[in-house]
């Protein structure tokens, strides 16, 4: 399938969850099948479809804040434990670079977290994050210079050996 | 006299308090902007590349194996009578809507007008007359219909015989089309890699 990296991608950094981002990129794909009348041909296909992913885990994160949590109910495992890709050396490194990255990621908010992961990790323009969702370029700019701002606070505050090498890089 | 009290009182409490730890003492220099843990703008800076640096150079996530096949399996099984019972279900809920909002006026132009008809007998006289002559017209338009067609089935049984088989034969074939050409299948191609 063309997209499911995409989707999946996106879903898995603003929920943090695999089993979760799944179920949400699975409810992306279907949400799109079913209003494909209002697909614009005009826009790209692949934009229209994390439009569609984007909004759908900013409603799945505040809902879940209305969720009360079961004391009983196990918590998730730690990202990193739950990678399906074994591997040498190199891929530890990066599923623990991965999943230090998402705890910084979870601490943003669900508007500035959909900002960031459009911007870095898909480098669509300020413009375009805008219309995908529904807000102004001021806005977007806004929220990611906030949102850098906290991600570099957090950076200071924790030192986390995973990140090392990407941080020797800059 | 009580307060001399009072300030033995706080200088006991604060001769047994311990003197602040140094990271305290750094936060107070912090706060008070001229200590040496305030960042400078330099430092800002290079926070701030090393959170782009972080953020670009951070790896896509994908799937587990079987995700697509998944996927597809949902997608397939919103068939073509799923879709059109969330449309239908969304047109009756449009058409209830209207129905409530049409449902007053409507009532009460009923109401008045029979009020009126029924209030003055040269307005009911002509009422009865046109309701007469209206069930007189559509009985003798049915009468006729029903004689043409029997004449047609009479004189030539082959039309109404063709007619019955090829009109639900033609909707079925244009449904077929549509649904093989369609909507349901045109996101399956674009979510297939080609």
């Amino acid at each position: 399938m063309r997209y499911e990296r995409d989707v999946f991608n996106l879903t898995y950094r603003m929920l943090g969850n695999r089993g979760e981002a799944e179920d949400a990129a699975q409810e992306a794909f279907l949400r799109a099948y079913a209003n494909l009348d209002r697909y614009d041909p005009a826009r790209s296909f692949k934009t229209w479809l994390l439009s569609i992913a984007s909004n759908h885990c900013i409603d799945r994160i505040r809902r879940r804040r209305l969720t009360w949590l079961s004391l009983e109910e196990p918590l998730p495992p730690h990202p990193a434990l739950t990678s399906d890709t074994p591997g040498p050396e190199e891929a530890t490194l990066d599923n623990e670079r991965s999943a230090a990255v998402q705890g910084l990621l979870d601490e943003l908010s669900p508007d500035y977290r959909v900002a960031v992961v459009l911007r870095y990790w898909y480098d669509y323009s300020y413009a375009e994050i805008a219309e995908m969702l529904g807000t102004t370029e001021s806005a977007i700019k806004s929220r990611l210079f906030r949102a850098r701002q906290a991600l570099a606070q957090q950076l200071e505050s924790r030192p986390l050996s995973s990140l090392n090498p990407a941080l020797e890089g800059s | 006299m009580g307060n001399d009290q009072g300030n033995h009182a706080h200088q006991m409490s604060e001769s047994l308090q311990p003197d602040p730890a140094e990271h305290e003492m750094e936060a107070v220099r912090a706060r008070l902007g001229g200590g040496s843990a305030a960042p400078s703008s330099e430092q800002r800076v290079r926070q701030a590349e090393k959170v782009e640096n972080l953020l670009r150079t951070s790896p896509f996530e994908t799937p587990s194996p079987g995700f697509a096949a998944r996927v597809m399996a949902a997608v397939a099984a919103m068939t073509f009578p799923h879709m059109l019972n969330r449309r239908l279900s969304l047109s009756l809920a449009l058409a209830l809507a209207l129905a409530a909002v049409l449902t007053l006026p409507l009532l009460v132009l009923g109401v008045t007008t029979l009020f009126q008809v029924l209030s003055d007998p040269a307005a009911l006289h002509n009422f009865a007359t046109m309701a007469a002559s209206t069930i007189g017209s559509a009985s003798a338009l049915v009468g006729d219909y029903v004689a043409g067609v029997e004449s047609l089935v009479n004189e030539m049984p082959m039309v109404p015989a063709l007619l019955t088989t090829s009109i639900p034969l033609a909707m079925l074939i244009t449904w077929t089309v549509w649904y093989l050409l369609g909507g349901p299948r045109w996101l399956l191609q674009r979510l297939t890699v080609a």
